[in-house]
Formats: C-alpha cells, sequence, structure tokens
C-alpha cells in the first residue's frame, strides 16, 4: 500500500488479527454495518484499512476469507498484513497496545482511528461505544468537508501517520 | 422579554402572569448571572433577621420588562450566627469551616438554589471517583439533614468532567473518567441517569458550554489520564490520537457529533496543554471564544464548525516571567465581552512552577481580542478560583504560591479586584487550603461557596467555607461592623443582545466546572 493510494482520502483504520475470537470480530461487523450506512458515493470515496497484529499467521489466504466474511471483500476496504518491523512502528505510534500490557494479538486495542484528507488524524473512537450509525454520520461529515486550504495544510499538526507503513507486505483484496 | 422568563425559569423562582408590576420585589439575574431574592418586612435586630428584609426593586433598563416573582421569606441560615469582624466592610469575611460529605470540586447552583457537588465517594476525599453526587439545600444551613447524597455503582464516573444546563433544565455532565458517557440530572427530583449518546472521543478535562440555540459544544480535553504529560512530547500525543482536537456539538434529541471543521491543534492540542479545559464563552459576535493555554482562537460552531486563531494570550509557562497562563490560571467573563484571566503560569499539579500574580483583561466586544494588563494580584496563584460578583467585582479565592503545594505556599486570602479601578484589595482569610481540584460559586444571597481541593492532595477536603463579600456588611453606629439590613447589592441588569445575555447567564452557572480539576 503505497502512500499514493491513500493520499487525499478519508481513511478509518482500525486493527484486527484473523484468529481473534470475539472482539475483533464484533468491530469488523461493527465497520460494516457502519460501511453499508454510508451513501453510495461516499462509500466510493473512503478507505477502510483493517491493519493485522498478527502477520505471522494472517496469511494472505487468511485475511482474504476474513473479508469476504463481513463483506469486506470490496477494493474500498483492505485488510493488510505488514512488516513486523513495520508494525512495531505503527502500532507504537498509534498506542496500539498499552503501554506495561503484555503484547500480543489479544492485547491490542480496539480504536477507531478516522484521518482526514491531509493525513490528519481527526478522531479516535472506541470501537466498543461507537455506534454504526453515528459512524457513518461522522464518516459522511467529514467526507463533506472541502479541501484543505493552503493555510491550513500548513498548520501544526499536519502529518502521515501511514509514511512508517508504506511497506505493505499484502494488501487483501 | 421571553429570554427573561426563561432566566427566571432555570432559576427555579415562580412566575405569574405578566403584568405591569415590576420594581417590586424583583431581582432579575441576567447580566451578572445572579438572583438575589428576599421580600419580605423589614427584619429585627439579629444578623439573621437582616436578611429577611426586602430589597431595593432592581432598576431595569428596559422600562417594558413585565414580570414578577413570589419571593421566599424565610429565614436565611447561611447568615446565622455570623461574629462579624470589625474589618469586614472592607475585607469580607469567611464563616466556619462546615462538613462537607464528599469533595465538592465539581459544584453547580441549581435552578432550585441548592448546590450539586460531585467528585469523589462520600467520605473518602482522595477518591477520584465521580459516582457520587451530593444536593445541599442551603435552606437546610449546614448540617448533615441539610444534603443528600447518592451514590450509584452503575452512574457515570464524572470526575474531571463538564457540565452545562440544557433548555429543558436538566443539568448535562460529559466526560471525566467515564469519558464517553454523560449524565443527565434533574434538578427537581434529584434523579440522574446516563445518557444514551455517546460522544466520540474522550473528553477528560474537556470543556463544555451552553451555545444560545439551546445546543451544547464541548471542546478539548482527553483520554483520561492519557495526556498527563502530553506538552512534553506534543507529537507523540498526536500521532496516538490522546488529545480530542475535534469539537464535539450536541443536540438534544439528537446527540453528539464532530465538528471536523474546527479541528485546531492550536485551540485543542497538546502543547501547552491547551486541551486542559479550555477557557470559552459565547462571544458579542455570536462566535465562541476561547484562551487555551497560551493562544486565543475563535470558532464558528454552524455547520461543521472552524477555528480561526486569533493570536497568542502570552508566552507558555515561563519561571521567570510567570505570564498568567495555563491550566493553572483562572478566568471569568466579568461583564459582557470582558474576560478576567488570572494566575497560572503552570500546566498541571505536578509542575513545579511558581504561581503568577499577573492579571488581563481581554475585551472581545470589538473585530478582535485586546488585551489589557490590570493591576497584579498581590499574591501569586495557581489553582485559585475566580468568580463574579453581583457589584461587578471579581473575588479570586484559594491557590497556591508555588506548585500545588500547601503549607506555607497555600494562600489563604481572598483578593477583589474592581474593573473600575483595576485594583485588588486583599480580602479576609480562609481557614482551609484550597488548590488543585477546588471550586467556587456564586450563590443567590450574594455569598461565595468554597468547595473541594484535592485528590490528589496535598489536602484533600471534606468540607466547605462560605467568602461574605464585603458589600454584604456595614460599619455600625456602635462601633464594628454589622451584615446590611434592608437592602442587599443587586445585580446590574444591561440591556445586552439576547444570546448574549444568556450564554453569560449559563456561564456562570457552570463556571465552577471550567476550573482544571
Amino acid at each position: 500500500m503505497g502512500e499514493g493510494s491513500l493520499a487525499g482520502q478519508v481513511l478509518l483504520l482500525s486493527f484486527m488479527f484473523t484468529s481473534c475470537p470475539t472482539v475483533c470480530p464484533k468491530l469488523t461487523q461493527l465497520l460494516a454495518d457502519a460501511r453499508a450506512d454510508l451513501p453510495t458515493d461516499v462509500r466510493g470515496r473512503v478507505r477502510f484499512v483493517s491493519v493485522s497484529v498478527d502477520p505471522d499467521n494472517d496469511t494472505p489466504e487468511a485475511l482474504k476469507a476474513f473479508a469476504k466474511r463481513y463483506g469486506a471483500d470490496v477494493p474500498e476496504w483492505r485488510f493488510v498484513r505488514i512488516a513486523e518491523q513495520d508494525l512495531q512502528i505503527l502500532s507504537s505510534r498509534l498506542v496500539v497496545f498499552e503501554p506495561g500490557s503484555p503484547r500480543g494479538p489479544a492485547a491490542h486495542n480496539l480504536a477507531l482511528y478516522l484521518f482526514d484528507r491531509r493525513g490528519r488524524l481527526v478522531q479516535r473512537y472506541s470501537g466498543t461505544t461507537t455506534q454504526p450509525e453515528q459512524l457513518a454520520r461522522e464518516i459522511v461529515a467529514l467526507d463533506g468537508l472541502e479541501q484543505p486550504t493552503a493555510h491550513a495544510a500548513g498548520e501544526p499538526g499536519s502529518h502521515a501517520v501511514l509514511r512508517p507503513t508504506s511497506r505493505v507486505s499484502e494488501i487483501h483484496p | 422579554m421571553k429570554h427573561r422568563f426563561h432566566a427566571l425559569r432555570v432559576l427555579g423562582l415562580r412566575t405569574r402572569a405578566p403584568s405591569k408590576v415590576l420594581r417590586t420585589c424583583l431581582v432579575l439575574s441576567c447580566g451578572l448571572g445572579l438572583s438575589t431574592l428576599a421580600c419580605s418586612g423589614l427584619g429585627g435586630d439579629s444578623a439573621q433577621d437582616a436578611f429577611e428584609t426586602t430589597q431595593q426593586p432592581l432598576e431595569l433598563e428596559d422600562p417594558n420588562v413585565e414580570l414578577a416573582v413570589t419571593l421566599p421569606s424565610a429565614p436565611d441560615p447561611m447568615f446565622a450566627g455570623l461574629s462579624v469582624p470589625a474589618n469586614a466592610p472592607t475585607k469580607g469575611m469567611w464563616s466556619a469551616v462546615q462538613s462537607w460529605p464528599l469533595n465538592g470540586l465539581h459544584s453547580v447552583l441549581l435552578p432550585n438554589g441548592r448546590v450539586l457537588t460531585y467528585g469523589t465517594p462520600a467520605g473518602n476525599s482522595a477518591n477520584q471517583d465521580g459516582r457520587t453526587f451530593d444536593v445541599w439545600d442551603p435552606i437546610q444551613g449546614f448540617g448533615a439533614a441539610s444534603h443528600k447524597t447518592k451514590y450509584n455503582a452503575q452512574q457515570v464516573n464524572s470526575f474531571c468532567s463538564s457540565a452545562v444546563f440544557m433548555p429543558s433544565g436538566s443539568l448535562l455532565v460529559s466526560g471525566g473518567n467515564s469519558p464517553l458517557e454523560s449524565s443527565v440530572f434533574l434538578p427537581g427530583t434529584g434523579e440522574v441517569t446516563t445518557s444514551a449518546f455517546k460522544m466520540a472521543s474522550d473528553r477528560w478535562y474537556g470543556t463544555m458550554l451552553s451555545l444560545p440555540d439551546g445546543r451544547a459544544l464541548m471542546l478539548g480535553g482527553s483520554g483520561p489520564y492519557k495526556g498527563l504529560r502530553a506538552y512534553q512530547d506534543p507529537a507523540a500525543a498526536v500521532n496516538a490520537g490522546y488529545i480530542s482536537m475535534t469539537p464535539e456539538i450536541y443536540e438534544p434529541g439528537t446527540g453528539f457529533r464532530s465538528l471536523f471543521g474546527a479541528y485546531s491543534r492550536e485551540a485543542f492540542g497538546p502543547d501547552y496543554h491547551r486541551y486542559w479545559y479550555p477557557r470559552a464563552w459565547v462571544a458579542p459576535n455570536g462566535e465562541v471564544f476561547g484562551i487555551s493555554s497560551e493562544k486565543m482562537w475563535y470558532l464558528n460552531y454552524s455547520g461543521d464548525g472552524a477555528v480561526r486563531v486569533a493570536g497568542n494570550f502570552k508566552t507558555g509557562v515561563n519561571a521567570t516571567t510567570k505570564p498568567n497562563v495555563g491550566p493553572t490560571s483562572t478566568a471569568v467573563m466579568f461583564a459582557p465581552g470582558r474576560i478576567l484571566q488570572v494566575g497560572g503560569n503552570g500546566y498541571h499539579d505536578g509542575h513545579e512552577t511558581p504561581g503568577s500574580q499577573l492579571a488581563t483583561v481581554v475585551d472581545i466586544n470589538g473585530a478582535a481580542p485586546v488585551l489589557t494588563e490590570t493591576s497584579p494580584m498581590n499574591i501569586a496563584r495557581q489553582w485559585a478560583s475566580s468568580t463574579v460578583l453581583p457589584d461587578g467585582k471579581v473575588v479570586v479565592t484559594g491557590g497556591t504560591r508555588y506548585a500545588n503545594n500547601g503549607g506555607a505556599d497555600a494562600v489563604y486570602e481572598a483578593e477583589l479586584w474592581d474593573p473600575a479601578t483595576g485594583q485588588w484589595t486583599l480580602g479576609a482569610s480562609a481557614a482551609v487550603i484550597r488548590v488543585y481540584h477546588s471550586a467556587a460559586i456564586l450563590m443567590p444571597n450574594g455569598t461565595v461557596l468554597s468547595t473541594g481541593g484535592g485528590a490528589p492532595g496535598p489536602v484533600n477536603n471534606l468540607n466547605a467555607e462560605v467568602y461574605y463579600p464585603p458589600y454584604l456588611f456595614r460599619a455600625a453606629a456602635s462601633g464594628g461592623a454589622e451584615l446590611r439590613r434592608g437592602r442587599r447589592p443587586l445585580p446590574q441588569a444591561r440591556s445586552r443582545p439576547r444570546t448574549e445575555r444568556r450564554s453569560t447567564w449559563i456561564s456562570l452557572a457552570r463556571a465552577r466546572s471550567r476550573r482544571p480539576s
């Protein structure tokens, strides 16, 4: 997944692993329901990315099957497996694992990270309390914002959080 | 006109049909957000009796206003048994220290004249658990029977939350240690329910304020304890999404939604701890104006919202120049479009910095904020509370000279600022250290209720004190001083735009929760 494929896109980022017994299926269903609530044109523009926190075991085939289970095998929703080094950088940056907690796929958080077209993390949702209708409304609102102005783009805090993860091993579908 | 009835309803006063009755027994809370009321015959000789008497009618600027209220004539126990010192007409005085069921770090004056406090469990002043609500009825004095304290394990934990009154009269208490959730408190019944609406982003140390259109705006905040030192590595806090830099707006019946257009690191970011309880008011131009640590901004909350930065208020915290910035400062709108920000010079309770004496008036009545340095306080303070008084002055209570220290650094003296002269006058001294997690609110009878402090330390208070400002006293003919009889200071009605007046009242009603906790 190169930076270019997400540049200028509204992006909803989350973390999962395919052998997760409970929370990841629920979280993915939440995302699928929210996505289903989006107007067709918005659904076509917004990108969902679900990053595996278990790259050793989440094979491309497993990711593809997982995506299909939730109707997520569409071009606008990527299930990705990235190199362990990149996963560490990304998860550290987004604090996917609580500091001090035991590492391992099951310890990942359920946060949903919403990025605007400038690559700014503009909202961090709880995957445990957010309702699909609420999430869909939020995505529609963010998608509806105008393109960034030159002034605003220079505001401190603009960043491209996915830059360190540009070396993606597999993207599914 | 309609608005003024609204103000009375919020205050819990009974109204009767409009007539040309005004100018009798009426005190209207509007410009300064205070309602003082008393309507009976002249009292006897005791101090308490002095406050059962009729006060002078309020001279309204609008002669066409038609309002009347039925005022209670019961004695006011808050004035019972006071031993008035001779210097009370210039310094005011403090009550004895009164027991309080919990550590009242959040306090709200309710429309019925009672006071809601919360922050810790009953009897446990150090536990950061805001699932206990206490309602104090000042008409019953300070005894145990004057408090009704309820704990509900299923209730939202409102420690370090923010609260506003909604048009329905309910109190919406949002965020805190339950960072996405809200309680709805009904002042009439004391019932507390959990709102079905969740916020999108964590709002621990968020600021919520009422908007003129009846909605509420939530600003700033973070995940609980996630950003305690965020100013030291702001980039990491931004990357993690721990800091809530996108405001949310609450619409009754609909819930919260993000104002993505108002995303702003400069207004709500981790830098300089701007996200810690940003100070915010509805401005005369209809926007929301705010001071977030060293930065000033305007927020247009229409549509998806927008923030425009209005320049720097001061520099960041500085041990040499000691600017009045940061979450340890205190600020109030003392007159329409005029804000006083005093003290501070720290980012959090563990920040080892000297307090600030500085005081700045920020005038937002024009196109851009105008900053005017007024006289510095006599004593440097962090974690103090400021309260607008009905005579237009501002009283600052509590605080500490250094960091969040108690001991010799604690400040006990009140200080009164007169906007007419820009000068400060030292007031009487309290008996209790009230620094981090303390609060002060103006009561309908013109006193100031001072609560809380601690959780964590340097002291953990299960008590409250009352400050009686100088205007409540006069020199006695026989020497010494006594409570004024038959007349109390009145709020000054001002002809202001309707929206501004309303927002001013609301912001004062919740002033105690704007302070960092």
